[in-house]
C-alpha cells in the first residue's frame, strides 16, 4: 500500500497534511486557533501555509496535526526549523504516530521570533510535505483599572435624588456583594485572557475603584444614560488614569449594548474629547478622551465580551491609521451598522465576529458550531494579511500587539 | 526577632538617616527619600499620596533617580506618579523608559510622551529622538517637541526630516515645525485641505487642530464645501451615520475655539444653515 494514492487533476492544491486547534469548547491559551482562512500573506510573501501564535516562554502549546491526504503508515516527523524560537517537546524526537490525528506540543522561545514546524516524509531530514509556521510574540501586559460604576444624582443641598446601583444578578451571575462583583470581573478577564495570551497580550487588572458618576459627569440628572452621556461620563470620571485602560463596569445604559471598547485614535477623531474647550482667550482645561472598556452589567456580556471589545480598543477590525474613523467595525464584510457581515463558518470563528450568539440558520445548521460550542461565536484572531482591496479586516494578531505599545495608546 | 529589627532600623535609617546621624535635617530631603522609599517597597497609594504633598520638582527628582530600577512594579509606579506630577524629572524618568526591554514598561512610557511640556526637557526629547528606533515614537516625540519647544527647534527638527524616508514621521516632523511658526511646513499643511482625497483632507483638519492656530480656519472653504462622507460617528451595531468632510471642518472650528454659534462636537451631521454659518466666520476670517 503506498502512502499516498489521490488522483491529481491540473491545478489540484494537495494538502497531505494539515493543522487545526487542538480542542474544542472555549478559548484556551495552550490550544490556540489556527490561520488556516488563506495561504497569501501581503507581509510575508514567501510564506504560503497555515499560521498559530504563541507568546514568548509559553509552555506546553498544543496544535493538532492531521493526516489528510496520506497513509497513517507513512513515517512522519514534526521538525523546528529553529528550536530556541519552537521546542517541539511532543512527540519527543518528532516522530508521529499512525494516528490519522494527534497532538504536537511545544514551548515558545524567551524572544520574539518565527519559525515553523515542518512535517518531513521518511526520515526527520527527508523531504517537506507541510508545515505551520509559528509567531512567537514577546509579552505585554495590557493595564487595566476597573471602576465599579454607580449613578448618583443629588440636588444642590446634596440631598440624593435618584441613584442606580449594580444589579443583581451581576453579569448573569448572582452577586450579592462588592467582594463577589469583582469576582466576576476578574473572571471575565482572566478568561478573555485566554484568546488574547498565545497573541502576546496579557490582560492585568492593576486596580479595581468605585467611581461615582453625577451630574457633573453626564451633564444631565440621568441614571440611564445614553451613548453621549455615557461616553462624556467616560472622559470626565473621577479616578480616570493615564496609564491603565479604563474599563468602566456601569450599571445601565440605553444604548441596548453588552460593552463597547472605544479605541483612543477614534474617540480623538470623532470628536469625544470633554470638558469642551472655551473660547479664547481662556485657557482651556485638562480635556481627556472618551476612550475605555464600557461594561453594562445589567446586560448578557460575558468574558468573550471583554476579548472582543478589547480587540476595538487595540484598534481591530479596521481604523484608518491617517484619520482615526473606522472603515469597518468588525470581520469581512462588514458594513458599519454589521448588518451585512459575511456569515459563513471562518466569520463566524473569529472573535471580531459581531454576533455573539449564532444565528440558527436551518437548514445550514452545521454552521452554528465552529469548534466553540453550539451556537457560539469563536476566538479566532486572523494573522495573514491580504491586499487592502481584497480584505482590511485581516492580520488582526499583529495589528493589536502592535496598537498595545503605540504612543496614546493609554490616554488620561 | 532579630532579622525584624533589623529591617525596622534600615527603614528608618532610609527615612531619616541624615537627621538620625546629628547633621541638619533637610526636610525637603527627608519627603524624598521617604517617597524613594515607599516607591521602591511598592506601598502605592501612600507614595501617591506622599506625592501629591510634595514640591513636584522633589517628586520628579526621586522619579528620576529611581526609574532605572530593575523592577517592573517598581518603573510602573513611577511611571503612574509622573503621569500625576509633571515635573522635568518626570519627564525624564518617562523618557528613559522608552527603550525599555519590558514591552509594558515601554507601551506605558510611549503614552507618556505628552506629559513632557517643560522647555527644560527639549534637549531630551531630542535625545530620546535620536535613541529610538520606533517611528511612532519618533513621530510623538517630534510632536511634543513642536508643543514644548520654540522655534529653536526648527533646525533639528528639519535635520531629522532630511535624515528619515519614512512618511508617517516625516508628516509629524511638518507639522511640528508648523507648529513651531514654521511658513512652508503651514502650507504643506494647508495644501492638504484641497487634495481630492477625503483621507488627506481630514488629516489636514487634524493636523491643523494640533498646530492650533485658529487663523489657518481661513483656508477652510474647500473642505466647508465638501459633503462626502468621512468618519464614521455612529458606535458598532448602530445603524450607520457618517459625518462629512464639511462637519470634521467644522469640528476643527471648535476645536480651535472659533466662535460659531454652535458646537459641533463631538462630531454631528450639522445643518445647511449650519455649515452655511461656518462658511460666513471662514469668509470674515479671510477679510481681516
Amino acid at each position: 500500500m503506498p502512502d499516498f494514492v489521490t488522483t491529481i487533476w491540473n491545478t489540484e492544491r494537495i494538502y497531505m497534511v494539515d493543522f487545526g486547534r487542538a480542542k474544542t469548547g472555549a478559548a484556551h491559551r495552550r490550544f490556540p486557533d489556527i490561520d488556516n482562512v488563506g495561504y497569501h500573506d501581503d507581509a510575508f510573501a514567501a510564506e504560503h501555509g497555515p499560521i498559530v501564535s504563541a507568546m514568548a516562554n509559553q509552555t506546553r502549546v498544543n496544535v493538532r496535526f492531521h493526516r489528510t491526504e496520506i497513509s497513517t503508515a507513512a513515517k512522519l516527523f514534526a521538525v523546528s526549523t529553529d528550536p530556541t524560537v519552537v521546542n517541539i517537546t511532543s512527540p519527543a524526537g518528532g516522530a508521529l504516530s499512525r494516528s490519522r490525528s494527534q497532538n504536537i506540543e511545544f514551548t515558545a522561545g524567551g524572544a520574539a521570533g518565527r519559525a515553523d514546524i515542518e512535517i518531513r516524509y521518511g526520515w526527520n531530514d527527508g523531504p517537506m510535505i507541510g508545515r505551520l509556521y509559528v509567531q512567537v510574540y514577546a509579552r505585554i501586559q495590557v493595564l487595566m483599572r476597573v471602576h465599579l460604576v454607580t449613578y448618583v444624582q443629588r440636588d444642590l443641598a446634596g440631598n440624593i435624588v435618584a441613584q442606580r446601583n449594580h444589579p443583581n444578578p451581576f453579569f448573569s451571575k448572582n452577586c450579592a456583594n462588592r467582594a463577589q462583583r469583582i469576582a466576576r470581573i476578574r473572571e471575565f478577564i482572566n478568561q478573555a485572557n485566554e484568546t488574547w495570551v498565545p497573541h502576546g497580550v496579557v490582560f492585568t487588572v492593576v486596580d479595581i475603584v468605585d467611581t461615582v458618576w453625577g451630574r457633573p459627569e453626564f451633564g444631565s440628572g440621568t441614571v440611564s444614560p445614553n451613548f453621549g452621556e455615557m461616553t462624556q461620563a467616560g472622559a470626565l470620571s473621577p479616578n480616570r488614569s493615564a496609564v491603565n485602560v479604563n474599563v468602566y463596569c456601569i450599571p445601565t445604559t440605553t444604548q441596548g449594548i453588552t460593552g463597547m471598547g472605544i479605541p483612543p485614535a477614534w474617540a480623538r477623531a470623532t470628536g469625544l474629547v470633554f470638558p469642551p474647550a472655551p473660547p479664547p482667550p481662556a485657557a482651556p482645561p485638562p480635556q481627556h478622551l472618551s476612550s475605555g472598556l464600557y461594561l453594562v452589567s445589567d446586560s448578557t456580556a460575558t468574558a468573550q465580551t471583554v476579548a472582543h471589545e478589547m480587540g476595538h480598543y487595540m484598534t481591530l477590525c479596521a481604523l484608518n491609521p491617517l484619520t482615526g474613523n473606522a472603515d469597518q467595525w468588525h470581520s469581512t464584510g462588514d458594513v458599519l451598522g454589521g448588518a451585512h457581515t459575511r456569515d459563513d463558518s471562518v466569520s463566524r470563528r473569529r472573535i471580531m465576529y459581531p454576533v455573539v450568539s449564532l444565528l440558527n440558520a436551518a437548514p445550514s445548521t452545521w454552521r452554528n458550531n465552529t469548534g466553540y460550542g453550539n451556537q457560539l461565536a469563536g476566538s479566532f484572531l486572523t494573522y495573514r494579511r491580504l491586499p487592502a482591496a481584497q480584505d482590511i479586516t485581516f492580520e488582526e494578531s499583529q495589528r493589536a500587539h502592535t496598537a498595545a505599545l503605540a504612543p496614546g495608546f493609554y490616554v488620561g | 526577632m532579630r532579622s525584624n529589627y533589623a529591617i525596622v532600623l534600615l527603614v528608618i535609617s532610609a527615612c531619616f538617616g541624615e537627621g538620625q546621624s546629628g547633621k541638619v535635617m533637610n526636610p525637603d530631603h527627608s519627603l524624598r527619600s521617604q517617597l524613594s522609599h515607599l516607591i521602591q517597597a511598592r506601598r502605592s497609594e501612600e507614595a501617591k499620596a506622599l506625592a501629591r504633598t510634595m514640591n513636584p520638582g522633589d517628586v520628579g527628582v526621586v522619579l528620576q533617580e529611581i526609574a532605572g530600577t530593575p523592577k517592573p512594579a517598581v518603573q510602573l509606579l513611577v511611571l503612574d506618579i509622573a503621569s500625576e506630577i509633571p515635573s522635568v524629572g518626570s519627564c525624564r524618568a518617562v523618557l528613559g523608559r522608552l527603550q525599555d526591554s519590558n514591552l509594558t514598561i515601554r507601551s506605558v512610557a510611549n503614552s507618556l510622551i505628552g506629559f513632557c511640556n517643560q522647555r527644560a526637557v527639549i534637549p531630551d526629547l531630542f535625545q530620546a529622538m535620536d535613541e529610538s528606533h520606533d517611528t511612532q515614537v519618533q513621530g510623538a516625540i517630534a510632536r511634543q517637541i513642536g508643543i514644548s519647544g520654540d522655534a529653536t527647534a526648527q533646525p533639528q527638527l528639519q535635520e531629522h526630516y532630511d535624515n528619515t524616508p519614512d512618511e508617517g514621521l516625516r508628516n509629524s516632523i511638518t507639522v511640528a515645525m508648523a507648529r513651531l511658526g514654521n511658513e512652508d511646513s503651514r502650507r504643506r499643511v494647508i495644501q492638504r485641505l484641497t487634495d481630492p482625497t477625503v483621507d488627506a483632507r481630514i488629516q489636514g483638519l487634524h493636523d491643523i487642530e494640533y498646530i492650533g492656530e485658529p487663523k489657518l480656519a481661513r483656508y477652510f472653504s474647500p473642505v466647508l464645501e465638501d459633503r462626502r462622507d468621512a468618519i464614521a460617528i455612529s458606535p458598532p451595531h448602530d445603524p450607520r451615520v457618517m459625518a462629512r468632510v464639511c462637519d470634521v471642518a467644522a469640528g476643527s472650528m471648535t476645536a480651535l475655539g472659533l466662535p460659531l454659534p454652535y458646537r459641533a462636537l463631538p462630531l454631528r451631521r450639522l445643518s445647511d444653515s449650519e455649515i452655511q454659518q461656518a462658511l460666513e466666520l471662514v469668509r470674515s476670517l479671510y477679510a481681516q
